[in-house]
């Protein structure tokens, strides 16, 4: 028998987060979006920019289950396509926050010095800008679009992983196992990658799953200023930032929108709080 | 320097010192990050109708034609002297509308600071204490349902549900609640509570984790064993420590209500900083923007030396590092 050490820990994990309620329900939640946002064009009823003149402002009926807005667009298509780019953003900021945030840790923690006084300071400096209002700066210079508003949360968020990583390195680095690889003769980016990172992957899980949480809520925040996903593409917030004006007479039209950031995030942080419970144990409190 | 007192006043000052850097090397940032703006806001001013020459003519006067390093130093320059430029919107001095909106600004992040407080710590507190019990379950729930929470979203449903179904409350503007007491209350309680919930939800739950941990530790079971009533274990024992994490948190999240009050502000058309940073970003005014950034960056570093100190206080093993 070949053994498949990746997918035998991946089975492990399911069967523990099975009895991890909190995980287990964010799993699930995750699973739907991701259905939702692969499936998009399957599950919406309409096209999610058709317009149709005689259908404006219509309240949720069965024909359209969350309503139609000031275009005669029906609502439920697009929240559903609205997962896509949700997923994309969560996606995309993540893996740009992880890649730049354990580049920067790895580098701080293994070199120290001056290239950790270096990396610290910056990261200090990012720390320095409430998020919001660095996205909002990083996003207005890059121009308003999808790759753009993700580099910058991606930016955004990159100091937390940095630190998570050099904690880790600098936690490790001084262990008997590194100082053999070093002895060994090892290359550094070697010992860096295949030594010392996966010591931080527990907390580095758990902060990709709030990451992703964070991006989401981040480019809904964004689009709902009218600085992020410009209109008509269907972004959740973009959504939002519509319906603003039509409160009075489309109540309807700020619920799905909203509801629908709201459970794609709770997924994310419920996800994220199992995986904590489950991956590291210091940090479980029954 | 060997003394307590002195090397606890040096370090006091050394903390401080490091402010300088950092608020210098941001200010630096703004100043090129706002440069690199894409837009002309001499364009935008002199309208769609103006030819080359108008435009020209308006770049020169706003001294816009200047090379950014220039520009830059005459900036810094103007900075030392509290000069923040004039607003390129309006005929305003951008010192005078930050001087206007701070004050905005801070009066609705301290009274969503202070409802976050009030629900978040006793929620916190009572559910480690109960751990495991229906109360419990509820805090931990109602927490993770509000750091899920878009915070503009709640927002709106405040003001469908308040002002325009029940039209109990007013949906916009702003009163200065310290002059009428009464009305300022009214405007100032739903934006409140759109920041101050979401807040409040961090809090508790860092507040339980932390608690909980510091239950488990011996010194606590000293405590207990020495005979000493509950209440005194956990009130003079457990939450002084169990406080420390809550206070960064605390520091923190000042971050985050400075870039919420962005969002609340828009909607609750509040005139403070974050509305006056929305509006300056869309009119591309880039003095306001940097002055806006600046200020925003300056209290929020401000405020985290701030909560440094406060947790030197309450943690003597970080005194005097």
């Amino acid at each position: 028998m070949v053994d498949f050490p990746v997918i035998s820990a991946i089975w492990d994990f399911l069967k523990r987060l099975r009895k991890n309620l909190k995980g287990f329900f964010g799993f699930i939640i995750l699973i739907i979006f991701v259905i939702m946002g692969l499936f998009a064009d399957l599950i919406a009823p309409y096209d999610p920019n058709e317009i149709v003149a005689g259908e404006r402002l219509q309240p949720p009926s069965l024909k359209h289950l969350f309503g139609t807005d000031q275009y005669g667009r029906d609502i439920f298509s697009r929240v559903v396509h609205g997962a896509r780019i949700s997923i994309y953003v969560g996606l995309l900021s993540s893996i740009i926050a992880l890649a730049l945030g354990t580049t920067m840790g790895l580098l701080a923690g293994y070199y120290r010095k001056y290239i950790d006084e270096a990396i610290s300071r910056v990261v200090d400096i990012l720390l320095a800008f409430p998020a919001l209002l660095l996205a909002i700066l990083v996003v207005t210079i890059l121009g308003p679009n999808l790759f753009n508003i993700c580099i910058s949360i991606g930016i955004v968020y990159t100091p937390q992983f940095a630190r998570i990583v050099r904690a880790g390195v600098l936690s490790v680095r001084e262990k008997e196992f590194v100082h053999a690889a070093i002895v060994a003769g090892d290359r550094d980016l070697t010992i860096m990658f295949s030594e010392i990172l996966p010591n931080t992957f527990a907390p580095l899980i758990v902060q990709t799953s709030i990451t992703f949480a964070l991006a989401i809520l981040t480019e809904a925040a964004l689009s709902f200023l009218g600085l992020g996903i410009p209109p008509p593409t269907p972004a959740w917030g973009s959504m939002l930032y519509e319906a603003r004006g039509y409160m009075e007479i489309a109540p309807w039209w700020t619920i799905a929108p909203g509801m629908a950031i709201f459970f794609a995030v709770l997924g994310f942080n419920m996800f994220g709080d199992g995986m904590r419970d489950i991956l590291d144990p210091r940090l479980r409190i029954e | 320097m060997e003394g307590t007192v002195g090397s606890k006043y040096a370090f006091i000052y050394r903390r401080l010192l490091t402010f300088v850097p950092t608020i210098f090397i941001t200010i630096t940032i703004i100043f090129f990050l706002v440069e690199i703006i894409p837009g002309d806001v001499a364009e935008v001013l002199a309208g769609p109708g103006a030819n080359m020459l108008e435009v020209e003519s308006l770049r020169k006067m706003l001294g816009l034609d200047l090379p950014a390093q220039e520009r830059y130093l005459r900036f810094l320059l103007r900075l030392i002297t509290g000069d923040l430029g004039k607003s390129l919107v309006t005929p305003m001095p951008v010192s005078k509308l930050i001087l206007d909106s701070l004050p905005v600004t801070l009066t609705l992040a301290f009274s969503s600071m202070t409802l976050a407080l009030l629900i978040g710590l006793p929620a916190g507190i009572v559910s480690a204490l109960k751990r495991n019990t229906k109360f419990d379950l509820l805090v931990s729930f109602g927490a993770l349902m509000g750091i899920s929470m878009p915070g503009f979203w709640l927002g709106l449903i405040l003001i469908l549900v308040f002002c325009v179904q029940l039209r109990l409350l007013p949906a916009a503007g702003f009163v200065n609640p310290l002059i009428d007491p009464v009305n300022g209350f009214k405007y100032i309680i739903l934006p409140s509570f759109t920041l101050g919930l979401i807040l409040s939800a961090y809090i508790a739950r860092i507040t339980r984790s932390s608690l909980i941990e510091v239950m488990l530790q011996d010194y606590i079971l000293t405590a207990r064993a020495k005979g000493l009533s509950e209440r005194i274990v956990i009130y003079r024992h457990a939450l002084k420590n169990a406080l420390i994490p809550v206070v960064t948190v605390v520091g923190f999240q000042f971050g985050a209500l400075l870039g919420g009050a962005i969002i609340v502000e828009t909607i609750f058309s509040v005139a403070g900083m974050g509305k006056l940073l929305y509006t300056s970003i869309l009119n591309r005014d880039y003095p306001v923007i940097e002055g806006v950034a600046i200020t925003m960056v300056s209290v929020y570093i401000f405020l985290n030396a701030l909560v440094d100190l406060i947790y030197m206080y309450l943690d003597p093993r970080v005194r005097y590092g």
